[in-house]
C-alpha cells in the first residue's frame, strides 16, 4: 500500500487585525450567552421599563394627550433624581444579568483546560480578559448606558436647548456613572468565574458579594457604632459615586464621595490581583 | 437497624466529610462566623476604655444582626452553598453516578444527602450563633450575665436564637435541595426566592405566609423597627417590620414545609438523569 507523505500547511486566510483580536472571542462568547432562552427573555425583560420611561418622557411634554387627562406638560419632574433612579433600577438587573452571564464566561475554560489552547495562538491574556469583558461589558452597557442616555436625548429634544444646556452636566453623569457600574461588574463577573470555576456558585457569589457586603457593614456600624462599614458595602458605595456625579450629595453623608471613589478603586485593583493570579497558563520548563 | 436506615447513614457519612472539610465550603465557616469578629472587637474596646457600655442597646443590635445579617443573609446563602452542593456538586465532580449505580432508592438518596446537609448546616449556624452571642456579652459583668442568663430571659433569647438559625437551616435547606433535583441551574430559583424572601416585609398578609422569612422572625424574641434614617436601595427591603405569628406555630409550619418540599424532591429524584457534559 502506497504511503503518501502528508505535509501540513500553515493558515493562508486572511487575519484579524492584532487590535481586535479581542472581538472574535467576544463574538463567540456572545453566541453561546444567547443560547440560553432565559437569559435571552430576561434580557429583553431589561427594556421594558426604559421603554415606558420613554413614552412618559413622550407624554411628559405632549400638552394635546395630557389635556385629555387633565393634566398640564410637566407634571413630572425630570432631574438629577428621576436620571439617578432610573440608571439605579438599571444597575440592579445589569447585576442581575452578570450574576447569570459573568460566571459563565471564565468558568467553563478553567475547569475544562481550555486556557492553554487560547493562549497558545496569537493572542494574549489581557485579550482575553478584554474579549470576555467586553461579552459582560456590552450587555451591562445595553441595559445601563444606553437607555438612559437615549432618555436624557429624548428629553432634551423635547424640552429643548435651555434644557439640554443646564442640564447637560446630567449626560456626563450618565456617562461615567454607567462606566463605573461597569467596570465594577466586570470585573467582579470575571474574577468570581475565575476564583470559583463552578458556574452556579460564581453567579450566587456575585449576589452575596452585594448582599454579604451589605449586611455585614451593617453589623459593624452597629456593633462599633461606626458608619466605616460602608466601606464594605459596594451597593453604597456605588450609589455615593453615582450621587456625586449626579451633583445630590448630601451634607450628612456617612462617608465622602472622595473616599467611597477611593474605597471602589481599592475593590477593583483586588479583583483584577485576583483575576491575574486565576487566569494564568503553567509553563512547562524545557 | 433496617436496611434503609444503615443506606442513610452510609451516605451521611460520605457527605458529612465532603460538607464539613471540603475547600470549596470555607466561605460558609467565614459568613457564619463573620459577625463575630465585630462583636468581640466592640468588647474589647469598651473593656479598654473601662466602659460596661449599655446592656440594653447591645441586646437590641445582636437581635437585629441575628434578624438582618444572620438570618437573611447569612443562613440563606449558606444554605445555598451547603444544599445545592449535595447535588449539583456532585454533578460538577461528575460523581454522582456512583450513587446512582449502587442498589439505593433515590428516595433514600434525597434523604440521606438532605440530612447531611441539615446536619452540618444546623451544627455550622447554630454553632456560629452560640460564639456570636459569647462575643457580643463577654465584657459584661459576670454578676449581670448571670442575672440576665439564669433569672433573666437571657437563656429563653439564646435558646430560640438557636431554635430559629436551626430552624432556618431546616427551611432553606429543604428548598435548596429541591432546586438542586429540580433544576439544572438553581442559581434561578435562588435568585427568585432571594427576592421573595427579601420583600416579605411588603407582602399582602397572606403571601407574606408563602416563605421561610415570615414563620423565622415569628420565632425571634425581640422585634426590630425599622430604623428612621436607612437611606436608599433595594436591600432596605429587609429591615421592614411583620406582624409575628405565635412561635409554636411557626416552628410547626416550618418543619411541614420542610417534610413537604424533601418528599416531593425526593418523589422527583426518580426522574435524575446525569448529562455531565451539559453541566
Amino acid at each position: 500500500m502506497a504511503v503518501y507523505k502528508r505535509t501540513y500547511r500553515g493558515y493562508n486566510g486572511p487575519l484579524t487585525h492584532p487590535a481586535w483580536r479581542f472581538l472574535v472571542l467576544q463574538r463567540y462568547a456572545f453566541k453561546a450567552v444567547f443560547k440560553s432562552r432565559f437569559l435571552l427573555v430576561g434580557y429583553v425583560g431589561c427594556f421594558f421599563a426604559p421603554l415606558l420611561a420613554i413614552c412618559l418622557l413622550y407624554l411628559n411634554q405632549n400638552s394635546s394627550v395630557l389635556a385629555l387627562v387633565g393634566q398640564k406638560p410637566g407634571f413630572l419632574k425630570i432631574d438629577a433624581g428621576w436620571f439617578m433612579n432610573f440608571l439605579t433600577a438599571q444597575s440592579v438587573l445589569a447585576g442581575i444579568v452578570t450574576a447569570f452571564v459573568g460566571p459563565g464566561l471564565v468558568a467553563p475554560d478553567l475547569a475544562n483546560g481550555a486556557l492553554p489552547i487560547y493562549l497558545s495562538r496569537p493572542f494574549s491574556r489581557v485579550e482575553y480578559i478584554l474579549g470576555k469583558g467586553m461579552v459582560l461589558g456590552s450587555l451591562i452597557g445595553s441595559i445601563t448606558l444606553l437607555p438612559v442616555l437615549l432618555m436624557f436625548v429624548i428629553q432634551s429634544s423635547l424640552a429643548g436647548y435651555d434644557w439640554f444646556n443646564k442640564n447637560l452636566y446630567l449626560g456626563n453623569a450618565i456617562i461615567l456613572s454607567s462606566l463605573l457600574v461597569m467596570s465594577v461588574f466586570i470585573l467582579l463577573g470575571l474574577a468570581m468565574s475565575a476564583f470559583v470555576r463552578w458556574r452556579i456558585v460564581a453567579g450566587a457569589l456575585v449576589l452575596a458579594v452585594f448582599a454579604a457586603g451589605k449586611g455585614f457593614g451593617a453589623v459593624i456600624n452597629n456593633v462599633m457604632r461606626t458608619s466605616d462599614g460602608y466601606y464594605l458595602d459596594l451597593q453604597y458605595l456605588l450609589t455615593t459615586a453615582a450621587t456625586d456625579l449626579f451633583g445630590r450629595t448630601a451634607e450628612d453623608a456617612p462617608i465622602a464621595p472622595w473616599s467611597a471613589w477611593l474605597a471602589i478603586l481599592t475593590f477593583c485593583g483586588l479583583l483584577l490581583l485576583l483575576i491575574n493570579r486565576k487566569l494564568r497558563v503553567c509553563e512547562v520548563a524545557g | 437497624m433496617s436496611l434503609w436506615n444503615r443506606q442513610i447513614l452510609a451516605i451521611m457519612r460520605i457527605d458529612l466529610a465532603k460538607t464539613f472539610f471540603a475547600r470549596r465550603g470555607l466561605w460558609i465557616y467565614l459568613l457564619a462566623l463573620a459577625p463575630a469578629v465585630p462583636m468581640f472587637l466592640h468588647g474589647l474596646f469598651d473593656h479598654k476604655a473601662d466602659l460596661q457600655g449599655d446592656f440594653g442597646q447591645d441586646v437590641q443590635i445582636f437581635a437585629g444582626i441575628f434578624q438582618f445579617f444572620f438570618l437573611r443573609i447569612a443562613i440563606f446563602f449558606g444554605c445555598v452553598g451547603i444544599f445545592m452542593n449535595l447535588f449539583r456538586g456532585e454533578m460538577v465532580d461528575k460523581s454522582l453516578h456512583y450513587y446512582l449505580l449502587g442498589p439505593v432508592r433515590r428516595e433514600v438518596l434525597v434523604i440521606g444527602k438532605f440530612l447531611s446537609g441539615l446536619v452540618a448546616a444546623v451544627s455550622i449556624f447554630c454553632g456560629a450563633v452560640v460564639v456570636q452571642w459569647a462575643c457580643m456579652f463577654w465584657h459584661q459583668s459576670g454578676e449581670l450575665m448571670r442575672s440576665y442568663m439564669f433569672s433573666g430571659p437571657g437563656g429563653s433569647h439564646l435558646m430560640s436564637y438557636v431554635v430559629a438559625a436551626a430552624l432556618g437551616c431546616l427551611g432553606y435547606g429543604s428548598v435548596f435541595l429541591a432546586a438542586g433535583v429540580l433544576f439544572r441551574n438553581p442559581l434561578v430559583p435562588a435568585a427568585v426566592i432571594l427576592v421573595w424572601e427579601g420583600a416579605n416585609g411588603i407582602l399582602p398578609a397572606l403571601l407574606k405566609k408563602i416563605s421561610v422569612i415570615y414563620w423565622l422572625k415569628s420565632i425571634c424574641p425581640i422585634s426590630i423597627p425599622a430604623p428612621k434614617n436607612a437611606g436608599n436601595g433595594i436591600f432596605n427591603l429587609l429591615i421592614f417590620d411583620i406582624d409575628p405569628a405565635p412561635a409554636n406555630v411557626a416552628m410547626v409550619n416550618l418543619i411541614l414545609l420542610a417534610g413537604f418540599v424533601v418528599v416531593w424532591a425526593a418523589m422527583r429524584a426518580r426522574r435524575i438523569e446525569i448529562g455531565y457534559g451539559t453541566e
